[in-house]
């Protein structure tokens, strides 16, 4: 799955590069998320800017990798669109998840 | 406009185009959001159907999607041989199985709210039967 990854003050931030997150490509999302759990990365921003969809596998994998991380660090999902937005705060996502208007915003949250 | 009728096959990468298709159609008659709701729906429902077809063995037919529009009601309906959704679990699906407890993330499911979404994205949900299919049955309120 194609994804774009940086580090800024000490957050990797990983963005999404495909318009879709779906039961396709779940299982590939959930193992990318863990790997960089278990690589150490202890502050992670999700960049959601280019998702135009997220089904219930794709949040099966979100919650794959907060579990995984724990107590050990925080996971933020940032730049979700008006679709993505409703769908996490119907789910309660937004009560697992710090959610971010922009990558800036999860970054400066997560780094303080 | 004229109702459609789609094949998918019985296979994940299938379910983006069909759900894409029936948002298309979707936006003729809703608003974003409402096209977005249907979209949801659709992917949950042929997700569901092509994961439990598998796990059965029974990856050798088609589904079938029908995208359907009259004055009052657009109507999306999934058609497979065997049920789409098990006995009284669609009764069971709406908000509350959406509930969680944020201080108990050991507990927090990975899976199970496909249901609920497809539930609370419709007006009306629907099981039905014919002699040789079953079929769920999806409506969105226009206006």
């Amino acid at each position: 799955m194609q994804t774009e990854e940086t580090v800024q003050d000490g957050v990797l931030v990983v963005g999404v590069r495909v318009p879709r997150l779906e039961a396709s490509n779940a299982p590939e999302f959930r193992r990318t998320l863990i790997e960089r759990i278990e690589a150490g990365h202890q502050q992670i921003v999700i960049d959601l800017a280019q998702v135009q969809f997220i089904d219930s596998s794709a949040l099966g994998a979100l919650i794959g990798a907060v579990k995984r991380m724990g107590a050990l660090g925080t996971i933020a999902l940032a730049a979700p669109n008006g679709t993505l937005s409703r769908l996490l705060t119907l789910t309660r996502m937004d009560k697992v998840f710090p959610i971010t208007e922009t990558v800036e915003d999860a970054v400066a949250k997560l780094a303080s | 406009m004229a109702g459609q009728r789609l094949r998918v096959r019985r296979h994940l990468a299938c379910v983006a185009p069909a759900a894409m298709a029936s948002r298309d159609f979707a936006r003729l008659h809703l608003d974003e959001e409402g096209a977005s709701s249907v979209e949801l729906a659709v992917a949950e429902t042929l997700t569901n159907a092509i994961k439990h077809g598998q796990v059965r063995g029974r990856d050798d037919t088609d589904l079938v999607l029908s995208l359907d529009v009259d004055p009052e009601w657009l109507t999306v309906e999934i058609f497979d041989h065997v049920p789409l959704v098990p006995d009284g679990l669609l009764q069971a699906a709406g908000e509350q199985a959406l509930e969680i407890d944020p201080e108990d993330l050991v507990n927090l499911s990975e899976s199970g709210r496909g249901l609920a979404l497809i539930v609370l994205s419709m007006d009306e949900v629907s099981l039905h039967t014919t002699p040789d299919r079953f079929s769920l049955r999806m409506r969105k309120r226009l206006g």
